[in-house]
């Protein structure tokens, strides 16, 4: 539980997608999600699939790790399917249960979405599993650069994730420790009355945030010390470096989008 | 700002991660306590530390790392059909920290304030599901709206006893400014 919290999904790896540029694959990914609305037909959506199973392939991502990110969403997947299948009413009908209609628009619509929704969950997917969560934070920051002439806080962001990132898990264990000491007291969250179990949920939380809000103090004295002064002319440790390998990615973005518009309706 | 506000928004955006994967065992509907979380820190944080904790956590998120609720996360359950309740956190924890911040910090205004986040997550989330799954208004409000009305007003109705019982408490300890 703990290593999930630290590496987030990102499993290491050195193929193709592994050694791309953080900001490659963000640019590749944001893009990715709105030309997926292009597609608006068989071929186009057949297309997006191929080209998401190509990516896979590349990645050499193992696919039982897909999967798994699948899991909490397959739910969701067939609730929007039903509720297209069931309250879309055009075209022929398909299936007659008397009380319940399916329609052929309603169905094909269903198909649609879930594939849409399918590469979506696949690509982003293959982004976190690839790329460290502290390397998209970089890749973030970089990113968004442009923005800090609207005065939007783009360094200090991606240094609260950063801290964040580091605390979670310390966090995690605290909240551990505290739940154990607790129940060594004899607090009990799963029996007795409604309100003895909202009782206990008290002596979580307070130690929690009492642990919480030192250690942000402590820090932020620690920063101030140490004349931390934000982003202008901070030197890096880690550096970005883009390679031919990310040209090619953004070129193969380019020709998808254009196939997509050629082939839509 | 200076450097404490930011430490202080990213801790509250930790603290988030790590309450979200709590399982809150509370007859008839057990619940994170992500949703809580999210008014917890609104409550505590006031409107704007408590938004930008509420930015930080949903970017974690999108980044790839397992903090909403159930060990999830990457840009997909931003994006996809139910992000919109995800993405509502941020107008509803800013507005319940303004509301709260306007009035006072006792359990009536906090009640008010807390139904006020729901419905905000709840519109949002419905508006949000409506274009992403490219449903009828009829069957965005049946599958995203009516069925979480009744556990979201009992979420918040936990959710403020917890809020204020917890400020009062950090308040004691000093650890939050009276005037915030």
């Amino acid at each position: 539980m703990m290593e999930k919290m630290i590496f987030g999904r990102y499993i290491p790896g050195d193929s193709f997608v592994h050694k791309l540029d953080p900001r490659a694959k963000l640019i590749f990914v944001f893009a990715f999600i709105f030309i997926v609305f292009f597609a608006n037909n068989a071929v186009t959506y057949g297309l997006l699939l191929a080209f998401t199973l190509l990516i896979i392939f590349i990645s050499r991502i193992r696919l039982y790790f897909l999967i798994n990110g699948l899991k909490p969403i397959v739910f969701l997947m067939i609730f929007t399917f039903l509720l297209h299948t069931l309250f879309t009413r055009e075209g022929a009908v398909i299936l007659d249960f008397g009380f319940l209609k399916i329609y052929e628009q309603g169905l094909k619509q269903g198909i649609f979405i879930s594939t849409r929704f399918l590469v979506l969950v696949f690509m982003t997917s293959i982004l976190t599993l690839t790329t460290s969560p502290i390397s998209i934070t970089d890749g973030l920051e970089v990113l968004l650069n442009p923005l800090k002439k609207l005065k939007a806080p783009v360094h200090e962001l991606a240094l609260m994730m950063s801290i964040s990132l580091r605390f979670i898990p310390t966090l995690m264990d605290e909240t551990d420790k505290i739940m154990k000491a607790q129940m060594a007291r004899g607090s009990d969250l799963s029996a007795g009355p409604l309100k003895d179990r909202l009782k206990a949920v008290v002596p979580l939380l307070v130690p929690l945030f009492v642990s919480a809000f030192k250690r942000a103090e402590d820090l932020a004295t620690a920063m101030e010390v140490r004349g931390y002064r934000g982003g202008e002319g901070r030197t890096r440790y880690r550096q970005l470096k883009w390679d031919y390998r990310d040209t090619i990615c953004l070129i193969s973005l380019v020709v998808l989008t254009a196939l997509l518009v050629f082939y839509r309706n | 700002m200076n450097v404490k506000n930011y430490v202080l928004a990213a801790f509250g955006a930790a603290i988030i991660a790590v309450l979200a994967q709590v399982m809150l065992p509370v007859p008839p509907v057990p619940f994170t306590g992500q949703t809580l979380a999210v008014g917890l820190i609104a409550t505590i944080l006031g409107p704007r530390l408590g938004t930008l904790a509420v930015t930080v956590y949903l970017l974690l998120g999108a980044a790839g790392l397992p903090v909403f609720a159930g060990f999830t996360g990457g840009v997909a359950k931003l994006i996809g059909p139910t992000g919109g309740y995800l993405v509502g956190f941020l107008p509803a924890a800013y507005l319940m920290g303004l509301y709260l911040e306007k009035t006072s910090y006792t359990y009536v205004q906090a009640a008010v304030a807390n139904v006020i986040g729901m419905f905000v997550t709840l519109i949002f989330g419905t508006i949000w599901l409506k274009i992403a799954g490219d449903l009828s208004w009829e069957a965005a409000l049946a599958g995203g709206m009516i069925p979480f009305i009744i556990p979201g007003l009992i979420k918040a109705a936990l959710a403020t006893w917890l809020g204020i019982f917890v400020r009062n408490r950090l308040m004691q300890a000093k650890l939050i400014a009276l005037t915030n």
